[in-house]
């Protein structure tokens, strides 16, 4: 190749330079980016990769792969996404959009690996592993740290599914939408009624009672 | 849980009812000045539930993926140079389209049986519960009244239960002559600013696609013939809800717009853009030419014929008080390079 579009860059010149370019799109909304995008922008494709590529690591290593097999499903997930722009339909949130495309990449990856033939149930029950992190400034009582070892044990008899979906609603911060779109529920309904039931669950585990209304 | 706990009200809400709340969880995970500003207003209204609301944020923020990775530098690099490199041509990727597809399809079949159990129990699960059922039909005992206002004319009245309605031109609206006892319901075509009455019953503008509950008390809704749909709230606080579902909050001067497919954006507004209207206000941020001739003929019901090619990049900004068409045409004129002639109600602007 004789025309290297990014001929030698060294690593801080490209952080440096997606890091400029957050500035830019940072105001603009989810389909002015991916307009932007579709229209061979290189700089919406940096920032796209800027933003995006360190969550959809964090997210793909939820599923229990292995990390590679993360990088190589982001990998082949851009290079797929830029060998489609000029024909990408409208997206509303990006990162539910590509949280799911990365999940089809995952499955790809999965079925071409020649030591995993199906992926069996108990396997991704162990996906969306939950930890409590404990900050110091909320166990100073005996009861806050009695409650933080029941919400531990009450998330343990989640499924795989309702720890996804918290996951999404909490530490990624996602709407009952895109949490929808992600997990594959035709209704959004569907979405909250998953999460519902887990929060239900965790109450009762965590032996609070339903008040009266 | 039924579905009817989601319409209560905050000062109603459990733990569990906080900890599903997309508007609570904004706050706690990414405050901003919205969110803090309605929350710490609300908790001061509401010592009470101080406690619950601790609590609520304790175990949002304690629940955190155990696997706590970060793509390494080095790493994050080889991947941005490899995507670079290995770009497909358009033809290429085009061509492998429907192979690819299929594969999506083939390997989901197999996650999918899992699921499919799962899936069908929330369905039956929630066919059992009620469902809100919205009392349209019982509105035909009592007498509708139906306001139409055609282009160049706004209509300005007050309902019964002391609620304020400015009707923009080209639209309609339909409500009750007395109001239910349990809601106060209106159906909306086009644009209107509500002032609402504050009491117990909600206030609910329906539109052919969206359902807008008030629970505070001025916004503007707007429905655009390109088939986008905004509500834009100015002061206390409306709750969307839309065909597919969708639960929506919004905070004062926050907007949100659904375009034709039913995707939706929450944006800003600029308050004198967006309900300038109301007051005679005719205003042009930055429009162009379509925009500028849709605003006019809709404002003072004329017909605009457009003459010569405008350059793209032209705009126009301006506000009118209560303004003569003629007036508004010699601003224009004034401003940029165009001419007009006026005859009737017909219009005729050309581009020197």
């Amino acid at each position: 190749m004789n025309n290297k579009p990014y001929p030698n860059y060294s690593k801080l010149e490209v952080v440096h330079r997606h890091q400029e370019i957050i500035k830019i799109f940072e105001s603009k909304s989810d389909s002015e980016i991916w307009l932007a995008f579709n229209a061979s922008d290189e700089m919406a494709f940096n920032y796209l990769f800027r933003i995006y590529t360190p969550q959809l690591f964090k997210y793909g290593c939820q599923f229990q792969v292995g990390e590679e097999m993360v990088q190589d499903a982001i990998q082949n997930l851009f290079i797929y996404l830029r060998g489609k722009r000029g024909s990408l339909s409208p997206v509303a949130s990006i990162k539910a959009y590509l949280f799911k495309s990365l999940q089809y990449e995952l499955i790809k990856l999965i079925k071409k690996d020649k030591n995993k033939i199906m992926i069996s149930s108990d396997e991704l029950e162990a996906n969306f592993p939950i930890e409590i992190s404990i900050e110091n400034s909320i166990i100073d009582s005996e009861e806050k740290q009695e409650q933080l070892i029941n919400l531990n044990i009450a998330i343990k008899k989640l499924s795989s599914r309702q720890r996804q979906a918290i996951l999404l609603l909490y530490e990624d911060g996602l709407s009952y939408k895109d949490i929808a779109e992600i997990m594959e529920f035709s209704e959004v309904k569907s979405a909250r009624k998953l999460i519902y039931r887990a929060l239900d669950a965790l109450r009762v585990n965590m032996g609070i009672d339903k008040k009266k209304k | 849980m039924s579905d009817n706990k989601t319409y209560l009200n905050y000062k109603d809400y459990q733990l569990e009812d906080f900890l599903a709340d997309e508007f609570f969880i904004e706050w706690v995970k990414t405050p901003n000045e919205n969110n803090k500003h309605f929350w710490e207003k609300w908790l001061s209204e509401h010592p009470e539930k101080r406690q619950i609301v601790l609590k609520a944020s304790q175990i949002i923020r304690s629940i955190q993926y155990s696997k706590r990775v970060d793509l390494s530098d080095s790493n994050y690099v080889r991947i941005f140079e490899n995507v670079i490199r290995q770009t497909p041509s358009a033809e290429a990727s085009f061509g492998s389209k429907t192979s690819r597809m299929r594969k999506w399809l083939f390997s989901f079949r197999q996650i999918a049986a899992v699921l499919i159990i799962g899936v069908s129990l929330w369905y039956f699960w929630s066919l059992g519960q009620k469902e809100r059922v919205l009392p349209v039909e019982e509105i035909t005992t009592s007498e509708i009244v139906q306001r139409t206002t055609p282009k160049g004319q706004k209509a300005t009245f007050i309902l019964e239960d002391g609620t304020k309605i400015f009707l923009n031109s080209n639209s309609q609206i339909r409500f009750p002559k007395k109001f239910e006892k349990e809601s106060r319901q209106v159906t909306l075509k086009g644009e209107a600013f509500f002032e609402v009455a504050e009491e117990e019953r909600p206030f609910i503008v329906q539109t052919a696609d969206i359902e807008v509950e008030v629970l505070g008390t001025s916004f503007n809704v707007k429905e655009s013939e390109e088939g986008l749909l905004s509500v834009a709230l100015v002061t206390g606080k409306v709750r969307i809800d839309d065909q597919k579902g969708n639960r929506l909050m919004l905070a004062p001067n926050e907007m949100m717009v659904f375009d034709q497919f039913g995707e939706f954006r929450k944006t800003g507004f600029d308050p004198l853009e967006m309900t300038g209207w109301k007051d005679k206000k005719l205003v042009f941020n930055k429009n162009d030419i379509l925009e500028v001739k849709y605003r006019l003929e809709n404002w003072y019901g004329v017909e605009i014929t457009i003459k010569g090619k405008f350059p793209n990049n032209w705009s126009y900004s301006g506000i009118y008080q209560d303004e003569t068409l003629e007036n508004v045409l010699l601003g224009l004129s004034r401003a940029t390079d165009l001419t007009f002639s006026l005859k009737d109600k017909k219009v005729e602007i050309a581009y020197q």
